[in-house]
């Protein structure tokens, strides 16, 4: 294509367009958080271990007692 | 562009890759303002919903943040910037398009989108004509114009993006830009009819 092909010169000067500030540094102060929440080895730890296993250990009890609860007023 | 500066910004983007793989955040914030417009144009051109080029521009940057440690040594950040928010648009387009299956097969029909802010908000009458016709374009058309005639990639970078051969790239440009003059020329006959 050539450089002097007008619709390509239109194409290149369009603006540029950009969010506003707001969401700007919400997305820079997110991102840092990211960044940072990664070196902490014990946020990694309860992210990916403590918290999957303490609500599975919760909604297990949970079950057991709602089938225990179910069982006693059916008299099973 | 000389030999030389290629090399220096070669060499500039490698101490940039090597500060973001050890969670620098300052080297985040570099790579962040030089390519934030340019990614955020071209998912709004892409998306033509600001909402919408919004929360994938910060998915985008998202992705950058977490897998920071994780990028190559040789990886070429805008290429990767790009390739990711291509493919985020991609992933939501699929699941809308499911979604407007669904509704269909329960026999309603989606309202016509109205007029975004971005096309009201248009400035110039001659970018508002451009991006009414870059809009047109079907989307593989459209993302290849936008990489290489906006933002200004080479067509060998664009095919990596969009994962062509850049033969196949050159092709879709000459196609883009033809659907492009075809669309420009339309408009002006009915507008002097």
């Amino acid at each position: 294509m050539s450089d002097a092909d007008p619709i390509l010169e239109q194409l290149e000067a369009l603006p540029t367009p950009d969010v506003d500030d707001w969401r700007r540094e919400h997305i820079r102060s997110r991102a840092h958080r990211a960044m940072k929440g990664r070196e902490s080895k014990w946020l990694v730890v309860y992210d990916r271990i403590l918290e999957p296993a303490g609500l599975f250990g919760v909604s297990v009890v949970y079950l057991f007692w709602a089938f225990g609860s179910v069982a006693r007023i059916y008299g099973v | 562009m000389g030999a030389t500066e290629v090399i220096n910004e070669h060499d500039a983007e490698r101490a940039l890759v090597a500060r973001l793989r050890a969670r620098d955040t300052a080297a985040f914030d570099e790579a962040y303002d030089r390519y934030r417009p340019r990614v955020f144009g071209f998912l709004l051109r892409l998306t033509q919903q600001r909402a919408l080029a919004e929360d994938l521009l910060q998915e985008t940057f998202l992705r950058l943040a977490t897998k920071a440690s994780g990028l190559a040594e040789d990886t070429r950040v805008q290429a990767w910037l790009f390739t990711v928010a291509r493919n985020l648009f991609l992933s939501h387009r699929r699941w809308v398009l499911l979604d407007l299956d669904r509704i269909g097969a329960l026999g309603k029909s989606p309202a016509p989108p109205p007029p975004t802010p971005y096309e009201r908000s248009a400035a110039r009458e001659t970018n508002e004509r451009l991006e009414r016709a870059l809009a047109r374009l079907p989307v593989k058309y459209r993302e290849v114009m936008l990489l290489v005639a906006v933002e200004g990639l080479s067509p060998s970078e664009a095919a990596v993006i969009v994962d062509v051969k850049p033969e196949a790239l050159r092709q879709r440009l000459r196609r883009a830009r033809e659907m492009l003059a075809d669309a420009l020329v339309a408009k002006e006959e009915r507008g002097t009819s």
